[in-house]
């Protein structure tokens, strides 16, 4: 899969397992994902870094029977909107049965293969799954 | 700043073409000149709306007409690449800058599901698309989900949206899908991404569509047709509005309340409405987002049959994306020409009878026009 090396903007690991990395505006102290060099609430050029909680509420999901053309990974699949209790929505592949899904579900982070079935290292995808 | 008017208007029914879209583009141009009473010699300026159909493609379309020599501007700007044409149109004419302007929108599309067309994104964005977060039917899938959840709304009325607009299609001669669905036909269709089934997703495909705009103060010297005045036309693109998430109803919103302003009016007064319906979703946001009723009220809007043919306020007369087809460089100027059909009274079958105000409603990824026509 292409692309994927840029994986670690988007995520770290600490002690207590993966974490989203999440732009902090110094100036208004709006928090965002992806982090990007300017706030996209005041456009103030001062952002800090700042883990976000692995755990929020589902706000919406779907599953994706007709792939878009960089995707790779096995077809039906899962995505979703991910609300953290910092408010910021994060896109994901969510790991569950579809039947299990409903909106305000808590989910919680976690990193793997984007496709598991597939053998070898990376690349690697972070989702969210039922907490 | 002067008043502007449209006196020409014609569009080749959208599909798939077999001819070059190049002399297709032309001739609907010499199609929208005709209309307009106006020789091309005449034109001060052009503008090609157009994704990502090649180098100065405007020129090329235009110039067998005649080289001229005038201003060609191409205009990118997704599926509302159109109708920002003709806000930038209305700028120059309304400054006085230009008298006559055509717009040209051309369009050759290949089949399956749109992506963000980018063509180096930003890396981030990169890692998100081999996830496969990107695609446009599965953020509106998630819309729709969502508003179902909030409001109640159900599949049985997102297929309605559909049933609808094929109904009003299957009248239009100009349509790509020129037949009805059942709202049975609608929902097994192909899943997309749930709960949007195929037939609840804008077709891929082919399409030319063209204006002629003037100056209010000349137009007497080309055309004897009422003349359909741009009362508002306003162009919005992403605000930051953090429980927005994908953006399209705060900058809907945005181009909207602009549009009414300066036109003076407000929902209550509009006659006919062609608004974005890439998705059977949109469509039902759109009613709330465009004030035609209170948030939420989507849904039962289609139940009452409101925004059918004979209903309280007629919506997307011409079949909408969904039926009329969405050649995104096309598809804004097809939404304006069914409007000045409607607004002169040549919209045949379709007709709502005595219609004076119009709107359109046109919407790409990260950028939102809305016009307000009147007669």
């Amino acid at each position: 899969m292409k692309g994927t090396e840029g994986l670690s903007l988007l995520v770290g690991q600490d002690e207590e397992g993966p974490f989203l990395i999440g732009g902090k505006c110094a100036s208004c102290e709006a928090i965002f994902f992806p982090k990007q060099p300017i706030c996209p609430r005041c456009t103030d050029r001062q952002i800090g870094e700042t883990r976000l909680s692995r755990r929020g509420r589902l706000y919406t999901y779907t599953e994706v029977h007709q792939a878009p053309p960089d995707y790779e990974g096995p077809v039906p699949y899962l995505i979703g909107r991910v609300v953290l209790p910092e408010g910021v929505f994060v896109l994901a592949q969510l790991k569950a049965r579809k039947e299990d899904l409903r909106i305000n579900l808590e989910m919680e982070l976690l990193v793997e293969r984007a496709d598991p079935e597939q053998t070898g290292g990376p690349p690697i995808s972070y989702k969210f799954r039922p907490a | 700043m002067r008043d502007v008017v449209i006196i020409g208007a014609a569009m080749k029914r959208f599909g798939k073409y077999e001819r070059s879209i190049i002399e297709m583009g032309g001739e609907c141009s010499l199609d929208a000149l005709k209309d307009a009473g106006v020789e091309w010699k005449n034109v001060d300026a052009a503008y090609c709306s157009h994704v990502m159909m090649g180098v100065t493609v405007g020129q090329s379309v235009l110039l067998p007409l005649g080289p001229t020599g005038i201003p060609i501007f191409n205009v990118d700007n997704g599926c509302a690449g159109g109708t920002t044409a003709m806000i930038l149109a209305r700028q120059a004419i309304g400054a006085a800058i230009h008298d006559v302007v055509l717009i040209v929108g051309i369009q050759k599309m290949g089949k399956g599901v749109l992506g963000p067309e980018i063509l180096d994104s930003p890396e981030a964005e990169k890692v998100q698309r081999t996830m496969g977060l990107l695609s446009l039917p599965s953020k509106y899938a998630m819309i729709a989900r969502r508003h179902m959840e909030e409001h109640g709304t159900t599949k049985e009325q997102l297929a309605q949206v559909s049933v609808k607009n094929h109904r009003h299609g299957a009248l239009n001669p100009y349509s790509q899908h020129q037949r009805e669905l059942s709202q049975e036909e609608v929902l097994s269709s192909r899943m997309i991404a749930d709960p949007l089934t195929l037939y609840q997703c804008a077709p891929t495909g082919d399409g030319v569509a063209a204006l002629v705009l003037c100056a209010e103060e000349v137009a007497a010297r080309y055309s004897d047709k009422p003349l359909v005045k741009m009362a508002g036309a306003a162009l919005s693109s992403q605000v930051y509005v953090p429980d927005d998430p994908t953006g399209i109803h705060a900058f809907t919103t945005k181009a909207v309340n602009q549009a009414y302003e300066m036109a003076g009016c407000g929902p209550e007064d509009l006659d006919v409405v062609e608004l974005h319906d890439c998705f059977s979703i949109a469509e039902i946001c759109h009613y709330e987002n465009l004030g035609l009723c209170a948030k939420g009220e989507g849904g039962r809007l289609i139940d009452e049959g409101a925004t059918q043919l004979n209903g309280r306020i007629p919506v997307n007369t011409s079949g909408g994306l969904l039926s009329r087809g969405d050649p995104t460089g096309a598809t804004g100027l097809a939404q304006v020409v069914e409007i000045v059909w409607q607004l002169r009274g040549q919209a045949g079958k379709r007709q709502v009878p005595g219609a004076k105000v119009g709107l359109t409603h046109n919407l790409t990824g990260l950028a939102c026009s809305v016009q307000i026509l009147t007669r």
